[in-house]
This record gives C-alpha cells, structure tokens and sequence, in this order.
C-alpha cells in the first residue's frame, strides 16, 4: 500500500515534539479525506489543533465538552444525512480519558444505536492534557500525578476493545504510529462501512510518558512486539489478528519510560501476566469467531 | 515594588525558579508574591512567571507586562519580552554578538547552559538552567544573600540541592556585564 | 503559626490535610488540578490517612462525595468550570439531601470557546443549589476558610463551597500562616452524621407529594439562611486562635464613603489599591467585598451602604441578557437604585486599579450611569 501523499494537517500545530496522537491524526486524515468532520472533546487536541482563530487540522472542527464526543457526533451524522449528505465522514476524535472514562456512556449510546460515525480514541494512557493524571486507560504499575510513587496505579487498564465489541458494531480496530499502513488501511475500511465503527490508537507521549522525543516510534513498535498492544480487528463480529507479538521482554518497552521507573516488580509481573491472559482470550476469539 | 520576568520554554524550569526566587525573597523578610503564567504551554513552548517583591502586603491581583528585571533563561525569546526602561537582563547566553545593546537597559550575561552541564543539570537538549541562573541574578542584583540561597534551594529541592548550589556558585563567579 | 509561601491551590491541600477528612473524591480539571495532585501526594507520603476515589467524572466525583457524607464521612471534593457545570444535578442533591461536604472551586470561564482563565460565572452560575458559597481573595483566606466551612457545614448541615478566582488566587503564591497544632481544637470537632444506619433504617430522599415536598424545602430555606448567624459564632472561635476575622462581607477604606466599590474573589485586592487612590484625592471612597454570596448578606450590605452616594459593582461574571450577577443580586435583596454594574476581566483579563478609579469617579459624577461593560480592546 502506498501512503496517501496529500497532507490535510497542517504544520506547525501545538502538539510537543513527538506527539503520537498528532501523527495518528495526519495519517488518519490522509485515510479520510477532506470531506470529514472532527468532533474533539477536551483533550490535548483541543491544544494541538490550535487557539482561538486557528485550524491545524485542515477539515471542519467542532470543540465540544468533555463528555459529549459520541453524541454530538451523532447529532452532525443525524443533520447530515437529512440534508442527503452522505458523502461526509463524520469522526469523533477522543483521549483515553474521554473515551474510556467520562465518554464512556455517550460512546456506549452511540455504539448501541449503531449511529454511523467512526469513533476514535487516540490513548496515551493519561489524562496529559491537565498534566499527567491517571485514567482508566492507565496500565498497572504506571506513574502519574495522582498515582504518584509508591502508590503507583494498582489495577489494570480497561480493556475498551471487547466493552465497544459487547456493543455488536460492524468495525472495530486497534492501531498505533508505527504502522502506518496498516493504521491507514483501518481508517479506509472504517469509512467504506456503514454504522458505528471505533478505532482505538495507541498514542505514545513523550513528556507523559518520559521518554525522549524521538522515540515515538520505537516504543508503539515495542509496545506490539513485546504484546502491550494488540493489534486486530472485529469487523462483523468476527475476530482478525493482524500481527502476531513477538513476545519480546517487557522490560525494554518498560525500562525506555520513566512512568515505569518506580514500578514494583509485582506490578511488572502483574503486567506481564495480563499481556498472556490477554493474548489467550484473544487467541480463543480468533479461532472460533474468525 | 519591584517586579522580576522570568522567561524560558518549558522543561528549563522557569516555574520553579520564580517560586525558587520568591522563597528567597521571602526567607530574607520581605513580601513576595509568585504569578506562573499559564497558557497553551507545551514541551518547547515560552513559558513565563512573574515575582513581586515589596515591604508591605501585595495586592496587585493582574499580570505583569514590563518587569523591572528579566531573567531570560532562552535568548531566543528576548525579542518578544517587554522591560521598564532603566532595567536589568539577565541572560543565559555564551556569546553576546549578536546582542544588541541600549542604554535604556543594562545587560548581563551568563552561560549557565554550559554549568548546568558541568553540574549534571538537565541533558544536552535541555540543560536545566534555572537555579544557576539565580545564583548569576544574585550577584548582578546583591539585594539578598547567597546564603539565603543556599538554604532554600536545600528546602525546595531535597537530595539534589548540592549540584544546584554548585551551579549557583559558578553562575555567581562568571556572570559579567556586557 | 509559620508562614509559607503557597498558592491558593496548596493551601486548600494542606488545610483538607489538616482537617481529618475521611473522603476525597475528585476528578482533575485546571486550575484545580494541583489541589487533588498535592492530596494524592500526601497520601502517597503518608502524611495524610485519607480514602481518595479517582472517579471518572465530576457528575460520579459529587455523587461518590454524596454517598460518603451520607454515610458519615468528612468529605472533600474541588473542581472548576466545565466539572462543576457537568455536577449541577447532583450539587442539587448534596445540597436537598443535607450533607455537609466542602468544595473548592477554581473560578474558570466557560466554554466555548475554551478558556482557563479566572471569572466567576461557572459558580455563581450554582447559585440556585443551595449550596453555601464563600470567595476567597487570596490564598491566606481560602486556607481559613477551608477549616470554616467544614465546621460551618457540619453546624448547619448544608453543602459549602469555597471559591477562588483561577490562577489569580489558586497559583499566586504568597505568604499565608500555617497553623501547627493551635487548630486541632477547632477543626477536630466533627459534627458528621451518618444518615444511613443500619440500627435506623431510613430512606432518604422518597418521593414526595406536594404537602410533603413543599415542607421539606421550606426546611432547607431556613437551614441554609442559618448559615449567616452560625458563621459568626465559627468565626469567633476561629478568631481567637488565628486573630484573623471573616465576616460575611468585608470592608475598607472611609466609612462614610460617598462612592463604595463592590468586588468579590481576586478584584477585591486589586480594590484595596484604587480606594488607597481615591482617598488620597480627596474622595470617600469604600471597598465591601463579598466573602459569602450564599446565603446572601443582606442586613450586612444595608449597612454596608448607608450613606453612599453611588455604588459601583465590578463584576467578574456575567449573567447573558442582564449583566453582572453580583450586581443584580444587591439591587434585588436590597431594592435601591443608585447601584451601577461593570461586568470586566471576563475569561481571566486584567482589571487594574486604574480601571476600577477611573470607572468609579465617573459613576460618583454621574458620567456612568448605566450599567456597562469595561473592555479597553486588544
Ligand atoms: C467536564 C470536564 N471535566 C474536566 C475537564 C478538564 N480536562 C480537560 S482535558 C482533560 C484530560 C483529557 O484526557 P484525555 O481524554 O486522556 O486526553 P489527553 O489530554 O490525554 O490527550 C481533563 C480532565 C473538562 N474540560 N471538562
Ligand atoms: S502531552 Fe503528549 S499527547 Fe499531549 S500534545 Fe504533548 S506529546 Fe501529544
Ligand atoms: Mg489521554
């Protein structure tokens, strides 16, 4: 697959050096096309795409409150499609935090109802935006400012995948920035569908996260290599693995991050054994609903 | 009154050394009030913070746009910063080339991104330069002393403090005027 | 007592650390975040033996808050802006249902479009929930009022809420004085009730018919307007171990002043410097600043007011289609009419004390007489 070479982003957007959630958009766009609308919630993007007067995005942008994203998204689709429409995308565009906590019943009315959106959680695992506080996308053992050393966050990240898949929606995706292809090909097939459709993007953050800048890449890579993040889809209900991990060691995607500095090695066992129980439940899923 | 600008970009610590430089104020009796500047700040991003120093309760509750001092702890930044005509700048900068000077203002320089270094401050992309630029801004200045220094840089900043008195103390010697 | 340099944000953590809290629920949102982060740090550190909930909204934040004051619990929560907006239904409940938790709320403008910055329509905007509501002006008075209101709370049972204008108050730091053991006898007194007892079955909150709704309101009425009185017997108390005073309202400068100058949270500081400016040209000029807007002061403005020629009204909110709130609130409880509003520093600009002399004089002339709207431009 060639990457798209439009550039509906623009340039000199707010986001920190190495932002993977700004990434994760341009590719996203680049999938989409310039007939789409954002919904964005608070979050960093709402910094990213710019301050009052501007639009880094490049395609119509609704800012909206925190909780909303999901059903203001399916306000604009319901406007759209009376006016015959059909061509616009309509793309709601969260954190983990406006997804997996306080947008979680929005997101879960939408899902339900089938509205035709594509929902996109781009997680980097905290609530960064307001400085690096915990959410329930947070893994176990991570360092934020509300779960700060030694009480590091204590129960595992939710796994949001399979509540969205409870919904029985057509397309379901899981993706990260260092594979863009295969993240372009998710948003493609998002849009070609009709319904509720949801990507969940793992969005690795350099000052949340406490790694250098350029190394964005290196850790979603490890972060799919070593079974952190999976990456498959559920499209019709039924399960695809798209890469298989490599089950390398956790503790070089561990050891690059500074919010796993002051993980107890409990924690880190801990984790490890979710990656397992995590990759069998999945294993099982494809097999008898592939 | 007098009131101090510090300016950097985020990661070069310029929050904590306006709180730094309130609490020496503070230690050395007077009335000190500390205003972060907030904003849009991301990694890399200017970011501000403002101290009001004077010997009776502050009550001035807006920003500050001219300073009568600025510390600048990124050149790059001076273009855009505002200063009371007869104030001070104290700049981290090696080479003053390129600056250009006014008899309105008096300049003095300092390479604390080559002491940070020296003193395991912050890494080669950003040196964390901000206590040694107080221990410049306290020789140029010599209204408090290096003493009170000392011991609020041991309160506020725990295991660490040592590294950033010696940084301090070198900043001290080799500020000059331009 | 020690001084330290803190902000208003640290210093509503360290007076909930020093308060024997047993709840903490809250959900970030700037300018409130630091609080709950430094809580959370002082818990990690142990210095503080306190439950904290890292809920996943505000709307859950209150209603985990509700559920640990009806239980009898000492309960804490902050917020700010769009979380304290997102709780107004349940700000209704703590309130209906008598439970006495505190809140600090950082004064954040709302959206759209986004905005941080200090302005006070987001609270007083809560107005209507029956929740108690101090402003604070600077950090030394939100760490005092903190220890206030969760007696004052408890006393009176209803829901309190201590605001402060964000940034200007929540992260200007300066010095405020700390107290060490002196207020244990104060704030160790817990007056909690457990509404839920297992030895004492009750529902709480049944519906009601109209005979039985309209009684229970009328309750809640008295119980919050009790505040008043039950406030200055707290502040008494709290005086004689602090030598600080807070009254409903505040005031300085000449006492038969010809122009009094209203503010409420961080332009009451900044008013202290244009009636010093005032006076010094030879006008009397008065500053009365707000300390409790619920329930309303009203006996204490009266006097306040006595003998003023005109009242000038500076307003850091704005109700859309009518103006200042504060403003509209004096003329309401008060029915005079020589009051004029400025609604200024809306979504956190500057109001200085020039802006507040140059305004003043013109209203004492009669060159305002119309209620406006201060903005200078970019
Ligand atoms: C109702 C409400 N509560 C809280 C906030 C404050 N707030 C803004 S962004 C944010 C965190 C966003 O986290 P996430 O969704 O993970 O996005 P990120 O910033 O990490 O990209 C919070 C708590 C808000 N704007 N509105
Ligand atoms: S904090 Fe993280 S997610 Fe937010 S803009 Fe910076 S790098 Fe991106
Ligand atoms: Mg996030």
């Amino acid at each position: 697959m060639i990457i798209p070479k439009e550039e509906i982003m623009k340039s000199n957007h707010l986001a920190c050096p190495g932002c993977g959630a700004a990434l994760a958009m341009r590719l996203a766009l680049k999938a989409l096309g310039k007939k789409t609308i954002v919904v964005i919630p608070a979050c960093c993007w709402t910094i990213i795409n710019g301050t009052w007067g501007n639009n880094f995005a490049g395609v119509p942008v609704f800012h909206t409150a925190f909780a909303t994203t999901a059903a203001v998204a399916a306000g604009i689709k319901a406007t759209l499609e009376m006016q015959g429409k059909d061509d616009i995308t309509v793309m709601g565009w969260a954190g983990d935090g406006g997804t997996f906590d306080i947008g979680l019943q929005a997101l879960s009315g939408a899902a339900e109802r089938n509205d035709d959106i594509i929902y996109v959680c781009y997680d980097n695992e905290a609530y960064m935006n307001t400085g690096i506080q915990r959410s329930s996308a947070t893994p176990i053992g991570a360092e934020t400012t509300t779960t700060p050393s030694p009480i590091v966050k204590d129960r595992p990240k939710k796994d949001l995948m399979e509540i969205v898949a409870a919904h029985d929606v057509p397309y379901i995706a899981s993706a990260t920035v260092a594979y863009p292809t295969d993240l372009i090909k998710k948003f493609q097939k998002a849009k070609s569908k009709k319904g509720f459709k949801f990507i969940h993007i793992l969005s690795p953050c350099p000052p949340g996260h406490k790694f250098p800048e350029d190394k964005t890449i290196e850790i979603s890579k490890l972060a799919v290599e070593t079974g952190v993040f999976l990456l498959y889809e559920i499209e019709d209900g039924k399960y695809r693995i798209n890469k298989k991990p490599k089950f390398k060691d956790l503790d070089e995607y561990l050891d690059i991050q500074g919010r796993f500095r002051n993980t107890p090695k409990e924690q880190r066992e801990a984790l490890k054994e979710a990656i397992k129980r995590r990759w069998e439940k999945l294993l099982v899923k494809a097999e008898h609903f592939g | 009154m007098k009131e101090i600008g510090l300016h950097g970009r985020g990661g070069q610590g310029v929050v904590m050394a306006g709180e730094l430089l309130a609490n020496i104020y503070f230690k050395e009796g007077y009335e000190v009030q500390f205003m972060p500047s907030y904003g849009a700040e991301r990694r890399g991003s200017p970011s501000n913070a403002y101290v009001r120093i004077d010997n009776k309760r502050i009550l001035y509750r807006y920003s500050i746009k001219a300073p009568d001092e600025i510390i600048v702890l990124n050149v790059t930044l001076l273009p855009n910063l505002l200063l009371k005509e007869g104030g001070i700048a104290l700049l981290n900068s090696a080479d003053t080339s390129n600056l250009k000077k006014s008899d309105k203002v008096k300049f003095f320089v300092v390479d604390a991104n080559r002491i940070a270094l020296e003193c395991k401050l912050g890494t080669p992309a950003i040196p964390l330069v901000n206590t040694a630029l107080l221990g410049a801004y306290c020789k140029v200045r010599g209204d408090f002393s290096f003493d009170t220094l000392k011991k609020v840089y041991e309160e506020k900043i725990g295991k660490r403090a040592y590294l950033n008195i010696e940084a301090a103390e070198k900043a001290y010697e080799s500020v000059r005027e331009v | 007592m020690k001084r330290l340099v803190l902000g208003g944000n640290d210093a509503v953590a360290y007076a909930v650390k020093q308060s024997h809290v047993d709840v903490v629920s809250a959900y970030p949102i700037t300018p409130q975040t630091s609080i709950i982060e430094k809580i959370a740090s002082f818990i990690a550190n142990g210095e503080m033996r306190t439950r904290f909930i890292k809920v996943e909204s505000e709307h859950s934040a209150m209603a985990a808050a509700i559920g640990a004051s009806a239980t009898g619990g000492r309960v804490f929560t902050a917020t700010s802006s769009q979380g304290l907006l997102y709780m107004h239904e349940v700000l209704h409940w703590a309130a209906g249902a008598s439970l006495p938790i505190v809140m600090a709320n950082a004064n954040r403008a709302v959206a759209p479009p986004w905005s941080i910055w200090a302005e006070q329509t987001d609270s007083l905007s809560q107005r209507d929930t029956g929740w108690i509501q101090f402003y604070a002006s600077n950090s030394q008075e939100t760490y005092d009022l903190l220890f206030l209101s969760f007696r004052l709370a408890e006393r009176v049972k209803n829901p309190v809420m201590v605001c402060m204008d964000g940034f200007l108050v929540t992260h200007t730091k300066e010095p405020v004085a700390v107290f060490g053991d002196e207020i244990e006898e104060f704030i160790s007194v817990k007056e909690t009730r457990p509404l839920l007892d297992v030895e004492k079955p009750e529902a709480i909150g049944a519906l009601a018919f109209p005979q039985d709704y309209m009684p229970v309101k009328i309750e809640q009425h008295k119980r919050i307007s009790s505040a008043l009185a039950e406030f200055k017997t707290l502040s008494d108390q709290f005086e004689r171990i602090s030598s600080r005073r807070y009254d409903p309202i505040y005031t300085y400068g000449e006492e038969n002043a010809d122009i009094v100058i209203v503010a409420m949270g961080s332009n009451a500081e900044t008013a202290h410097l244009a009636i010093d400016l005032l006076n010094k040209e030879g006008i009397k000029a008065k500053l009365v600043k707000i300390v409790m807007f619920r329930p309303f002061p009203k006996d204490e403005l009266i006097k306040a007011f006595e003998g003023a020629k005109k009242i000038a009204v500076f307003d850091r909110n704005i109700s859309m289609g009518k103006g200042g709130i504060t403003k509209d609130e004096i003329v309401g409880a008060l029915g005079i009419n020589n009051v004029v509003g400025i609604v200024c520093g809306l979504g956190g600009v500057d109001v200085t004390e020039n802006d507040m002399v140059k305004v003043a004089k013109d209203v004492l002339d009669g060159k305002i007489q119309e209620d406006m709207i201060l903005w200078g431009g970019r």
